[in-house]
Order: structure tokens, then C-alpha cells, then sequence
């Protein structure tokens, strides 16, 4: 299902719709280091992601097809969280993300918005978010575990392994690093 | 190749603006090889000829011809490096010059860029200077996404920057102003900065080593080779 975003107006059904990726001299960069340092580098996906924006504007939809109520064909529904399609969509997930990230510890890199860390005396962690996939770079296991944990603990995620391929990146391991091809 | 903007009518506009953004990604990715044959092409996007064609296609039969080399990055010990460089007037219709920087770290190359420079330089060394300071400021960021990262050994050392001319360097480390480069005293005072502060440090190699050739002007087949070996 999709809103029909084209229809909102910008100042009454949506402000802002500035959502940051990471920049892809970053991945580059920290695949480098994930060379130098031997990092382990895995990849997640979060499900349906724009849908777990929390929405700040008042948005009413048409009832959708297939599941008008009886009765109250007149009425509107009215939006709490964001849709796919909605102007505002990937601004609310990014938001959201960021707080929810932000509260388990990591901390921005200043010098590109999407990427967190987070240093612990056990564990080195490394995200990079790129719209709904990211990458996972960690100085040992347990700080995979124990990231993996935390997200999938707020978000529906899928665990895609060991990293292989990232915006049509093929990313291969040989014996003393990384080959982006 | 010359190339000519001077054509009746446009040959296949829009696949021609499509072939060239399939290649910019390619080129964002993983290929610095094509980036200034990219950079070079992507002007006549507006009004392409038959001749444009024939360069994409040559462009794309690089690609096939080295699909199987990536960027490779090695556990070398973290030193990270950067050549940059610029070529006088290529730009044969309106007299601007092409600078181009390529960034390595574990032996393997993570940021690059082509450009044409938006202003007209007098001399080699002017042009030089405003590829340096393009790079300096990709530099800045670069070590700016380090020091956050908790890895990277603190402090920072300055990045090393390789250029090719001489007089460059020599005014890069001089503070001495004259009137004459009023045009480019705002890039003299940034990269002077930058040295001040630790950021670079500007280091003399000869052209036929400098990783950043290729990156603003055409070049022969065996020397782009060989620098694609050193990029990984």
C-alpha cells in the first residue's frame, strides 16, 4: 500500500522531507580501516522501514480500498505513523533511527550524519546507515551480538550475514583484506 | 579523442544522458580509471554527435576489458596519502583548466574526483594550486571522519600530498603576497592554513609517479595501467 503523497501540500501535511545518506566515500573509508584493523563487517536490513516513522503533521488518507468500514463510508483515517509515498517518509525513519541509535550509546561521526559509534572497553561498533541497509563494522563477535541485539530489539530486522553486497558494490574478503568490485 | 561540440542536431539525447549516469555511478563506486573521460563526456550531454557515441562506447569497452579489477585494501599499516594534480588549458574552447586528486588508505584508492575549475589560471602552478586547495578541503573531511572514529592513532599526522610542480610547493610554504594572484589569495590563505594547523604537508613527486595524472588528461594506454596497479 502506498499514500498518494502527490496530493500533500508543502506547510500543512509536511515541512521538511530532507533525509541524509551516507556518503559513499565513507563505506570506502571504512572498509579501508575494516582492512587495516581486521574488522569484522556484516549487514542488516530493516523491514518495511519508512513504516516506523513516527508522523508530527496531522495527515488524514482515504479509507483503502478493500477495508472501508460499513457504515462509515464518509470518513477519513487519520495517519500516526508514516507510510510509504508520504513527502516526509524517509525523514521520519531517519529521525527515528537516529533517536532510538542515539539512546543505546553510539554517537555521531561529525563529519557524516549517518555514520554512529560507539567505543566500549569491550568493543568497538561502527554503523553506517544507508537509507534501510547498513553496514556493521566491529572490533570482535560480541559487539556484533550485542548490537544485533539492540536493533532487532526495535526494529524488525534482517540478518544478512556477512557483508557481500552493498549498492551494487560486490565486496569480497582475501587473506589480508577487502576488494570492492 | 578531440572532441567538437559543434553537431546539427542531437543524437540520442536521452539514452546519451542515461549512458552517462549509469557510468557515473559506476565511476562513484569503484572506477576512478574512467572519471575524467566521464567528466569530459558528461558536458556535451545536452547536444550529443555521432562522435560523442563512439567515445562511450569505447568507455564502456574499457569497463568490460577491467571488469574484474576492484579496489583492493590491504592491513597495511594506516597511512594515508594523496596525489593531486591539474593540467594547464585542456579545455580547449574556453581556456580552463582540469584538476583531479586521488585519495589512498591500505593501498587501495577512497576518494576521487575530475573536475574542470570554474575560474581561468594564468600559469601551471596557479591551476596547480587550485586543484590542491579542492583537495585540501576533501582532506579536511577525510580526517575529520577519522578522528571520530576511535581506531585511527591520535593525534593525527598530516596527511601527505603530492604534487608535481615545484613552484607550487614553493608558494605554497611562502607567505608572501603580491598583488598579481589577487584571484587566487583566498586558496593561498586555506592552504596555508592547512599546513599551519597539521593538516597536510605538500611533498614534491615527479609527474610520471603521480597517481593523479590520469585524472586530467588523456594518457597512453601503459601508463594509465600501471596507474591503475598502484590505485588497487
Amino acid at each position: 500500500m502506498v499514500a498518494k503523497g502527490f496530493t500533500q501540500k508543502e506547510g500543512v501535511d509536511y515541512f521538511d522531507t530532507y533525509s541524509p545518506v551516507a556518503r559513499i566515500t565513507s563505506i570506502r573509508v571504512l572498509f579501508a580501516l575494516a582492512s587495516i584493523y581486521k574488522l569484522y563487517v556484516h549487514q542488516m536490513d530493516v523491514k518495511t522501514a519508512f513504516l516506523n516513522g513516527d508522523l508530527k503533521e496531522k495527515v488524514y488518507m482515504e479509507q483503502p480500498e478493500g477495508f472501508i468500514l460499513p457504515g462509515n463510508e464518509e470518513k477519513v483515517c487519520k495517519l500516526v505513523k508514516s507510510l510509504y509515498g508520504l513527502k516526509q517518509a524517509p525523514k521520519q525513519w531517519h529521525e527515528k533511527f537516529d533517536k532510538a541509535i542515539l539512546l543505546n550509546g553510539f554517537h555521531h561521526n561529525g563529519a557524516d550524519k549517518c555514520m554512529y559509534s560507539k567505543f566500549t572497553k569491550d568493543f568497538g561498533v561502527i554503523i553506517c546507515l544507508y537509507v534501510d541497509d547498513m553496514l556493521i563494522f566491529n572490533t570482535n563477535i560480541t559487539g556484533i551480538v550485542e548490537t544485533k541485539r539492540y536493533l532487532t530489539s526495535i526494529f524488525k530486522m534482517k540478518d544478512l550475514g556477512e557483508v557481500d553486497t552493498i549498492l551494487g558494490i560486490k565486496v569480497k574478503k582475501h587473506s589480508s583484506g577487502y576488494v570492492l568490485n | 579523442m578531440k572532441l567538437n561540440d559543434y553537431c546539427d542536431k542531437a543524437v540520442a539525447q536521452l539514452e546519451y544522458a542515461s549512458a552517462i549516469g549509469s557510468l557515473m555511478y559506476a565511476m562513484h563506486c569503484t572506477k576512478p580509471g574512467i572519471a575524467f573521460a566521464i567528466c569530459k563526456l558528461s558536458r556535451y550531454t545536452s547536444k550529443p554527435n555521432t562522435d560523442h557515441w563512439k567515445a562511450i562506447a569505447k568507455v564502456f569497452g574499457y569497463l568490460k576489458r577491467t571488469i574484474d579489477l576492484g579496489l583492493f585494501y590491504f592491513d597495511f599499516p594506516a597511512v594515508m596519502e594523496e596525489y593531486s594534480d591539474a593540467s594547464w588549458m585542456t579545455s580547449s574552447s574556453d581556456n580552463k583548466s582540469t584538476s583531479g586528486w586521488i585519495f589512498s588508505l591500505g593501498g587501495g584508492a577512497i576518494s576521487w574526483a575530475s573536475k574542470k575549475q570554474t575560474c581561468i589560471s594564468h600559469f601551471t602552478m596557479e591551476s596547480e594550486f587550485i586543484a590542491i586547495t579542492v583537495a585540501g578541503k576533501e582532506a579536511k573531511w577525510l580526517r575529520n571522519i577519522l578522528f571520530n572514529i576511535k581506531l585511527w592513532p591520535q593525534p593525527m599526522s598530516a596527511i601527505s600530498l603530492y604534487c608535481d610542480t615545484e613552484a607550487t610547493m614553493s608558494r605554497a610554504y611562502s607567505n608572501i603576497y603580491n598583488g598579481k594572484s589577487r584571484h587566487i589569495n583566498i586558496r593561498h590563505e586555506y592552504i596555508r592554513e592547512l599546513i599551519i594547523n597539521g593538516v597536510i604537508t605538500i611533498v614534491y613527486v615527479k609527474s610520471v609517479n603521480n597517481l593523479a595524472d590520469s585524472l586530467t588528461k588523456g594518457l597512453s594506454r601503459d601508463i594509465v595501467e600501471k596507474q591503475l596497479m598502484e590505485w588497487g
